[in-house]
């Protein structure tokens, strides 16, 4: 009778041992997961940045006035001898929508594809989660101008999150798409850049 | 049992061994992403104050490659100016990140007047006077002082006022140069900018007050043709006298205020700035020619008195004003292009 009331305390036991294992390791799951996204987020939005002042400082490098030639909060396309070649390029940056076809696959409603078209040079077209671009053009003053040939300075900030969320509703509360109550790692870089060739 | 149990240990030790390890990596990963920004940020700020400090630099030797450590992180600036134009390469390294900068800047001086003779005289009814041989020649020599270049040449002196110019074409036997005298009412004005000229001086000799004399003994440099300087002589009022006794060599600016004499050789080449009542002496010299070459622009009130005496020279040399006008302190610098 001992014998069998040790095999049965040592089977709860052990069972006890392997849902908290089991538990744990579903936690280094979750944990490893949203690591991975941050991370991800993170090198995107750092290459974003460098990509965006390697291109903003360059506004308007031996190339004739006016080098900005489009200016609106999300979109911006401007002039400049972009890698010293000798050449003139004009870059252009811009945003899809929401309803666009790569990022209606993501769980992330509020994200874009960002879009860098460059002169002889593929288009870039990144799907990073893109959730906020926006420009803001200053002249020499540094009061928001939207003339052209006064912008001496652009503060650009921008916005990216997962594709994918943290849940954290259960699954009862969670809506049937999935919009609410969703979590999403996101981080923000701003920056006024002052291209000196302006 | 004893066995399994240890087959388990050791598995679920390597599963958390694995785990921790991949956790890890990610937060390397993150930390390699914030500070390579943090690289990338430091390494740009040290090259953007790198072209600074050449700059500043600019006012002391100007010479290239300038190089040193800022925040942590070392510069190297090289570069090369050619007249107005300033080109200059500046590359920084932070840790393993190197950013590099290339710029040219147009340089230009601040203020610089424009005398347009060898002796402009900006003042109403000056009392004006040559004695012994003293001579004003409006030709245009180079900035030794030595050979006519041929052409550039300019009136010998410039007045405001027809009744000036006719005080100074008295003196025309003494006054070389494209005419004698012109009138030209729009002649710079040294007192809008000589108190700048006099702050950054880089040499300065003031008479010691109260004192009828003040003498400055020994052989004087006051700035070479690579490197002009600012040199402020300062007799005070009229009831002074500054004297320099030694050789004197010098190149860039020269302002003067008050009654100077000079005993000893003296060659000053450039732009030389007279205010308020001033009487330029060089008589008693052992020997040599005591010569400005470049220009002399005077001002002051009215019925300011300019004297010349001995066997002194005013010799009009464009090439010499043009040197005078590089001065590193006086020097405003504008962005041509910049590329980094």
């Amino acid at each position: 009778m001992a014998v069998v009331i040790d095999l049965i305390g040592s089977t709860v036991i052990a069972a006890m041992i392997l849902l908290s294992v089991f538990g744990l390791i579903g936690n280094l799951n979750h944990t490893t997961v949203e690591k991975t996204y941050c991370l991800n987020m993170q090198t995107n939005i750092v290459t974003l940045a460098r990509i965006v002042e390697y291109d903003l400082l360059k506004i308007g490098y031996h190339v004739s006035k006016p080098a900005i030639l489009y200016a609106d909060s999300t979109s911006l396309s401007f002039k400049s001898d972009l890698h010293k070649s000798g050449d003139s390029v004009i870059v252009r940056y811009s945003l899809s929508d929401l309803l666009q076809s790569t990022v209606l696959a993501t769980q992330n409603p509020r994200d874009r594809m960002f879009y860098r078209e460059e002169t002889g040079q593929p288009t870039i077209e990144a799907n990073i989660g893109l959730t906020y671009l926006k420009f803001r053009y200053l002249d020499s003053l540094g009061v928001e101008t939207t003339d052209l040939n006064a912008i001496r300075a652009i503060h650009v900030k921008i916005g990216i999150e997962s594709h994918d969320s943290m849940e954290v509703c259960t699954e009862t509360e969670c809506t049937e798409d999935h919009t609410s109550a969703m979590m999403y790692d996101g981080s923000f870089w701003e920056k006024t850049i002052y291209p000196r060739n302006l | 049992m004893g066995s399994q149990s240890m087959v388990t240990v050791l598995g679920l030790i390597v599963l958390f061994s694995i785990f921790n390890n991949f956790l890890n990596d990610k937060e390397r990963l993150c930390a390699d992403n914030t500070y390579g920004y943090a690289k990338y940020t430091a390494a740009r700020d040290i090259a953007r104050s790198a072209i600074h400090l050449a700059l500043k630099n600019m006012e002391v030797d100007g010479t290239f490659p300038f190089s040193g450590s800022l925040d942590g992180g070392t510069y190297t600036v090289t570069g090369v100016a050619i007249a107005d134009t300033l080109r200059m390469t500046s590359t920084a390294n932070f840790s393993d990140t190197v950013y590099t900068i290339s710029t040219t800047m147009w340089r230009y001086p601040k203020p610089f007047p424009g005398v347009g003779a060898a002796l402009g005289l900006n003042i109403d009814s000056v009392e004006f006077m040559m004695k012994g041989s003293a001579l004003i020649d409006g030709r245009n020599y180079d900035s030794t002082g030595t050979t006519l270049v041929g052409s550039g040449d300019v009136a010998g002196v410039t007045t405001i006022s027809s009744y000036d110019s006719a005080t100074v074409a008295a003196f025309g036997s003494k006054i070389n140069g494209s005419s004698d005298v012109t009138v030209d009412d729009s002649l710079a004005d040294p007192a809008l900018f000589v108190d700048e000229y006099i702050a950054s001086a880089d040499y300065r000799f003031d008479a010691i007050a109260g004192q009828p004399q003040t003498v400055f003994a020994g052989n004087q440099v006051w700035g070479t043709a690579t490197s002009p300087k600012i040199t402020f002589v300062n007799a005070g009022d009229s009831t002074n006298l500054l004297k320099f006794t030694g050789t004197i060599e010098g190149w860039g600016i020269l302002v003067v205020k008050g009654n100077v004499q000079w005993s000893g050789t003296f060659e000053f080449h450039g732009l030389v700035v007279v205010y308020s009542d001033a009487v330029l002496d060089f008589e008693g010299m052992a020997a040599g020619t005591p010569q400005i070459i470049g220009s002399l622009l005077m001002g002051g009130p009215p019925h300011s008195e300019f004297e010349m005496r001995g066997t002194s020279e005013i010799l009009y040399s464009s090439d010499a004003i043009d040197n005078a006008k590089y001065i590193g302190k006086l020097l405003a610098y504008r962005i041509v292009d910049w590329y980094e």
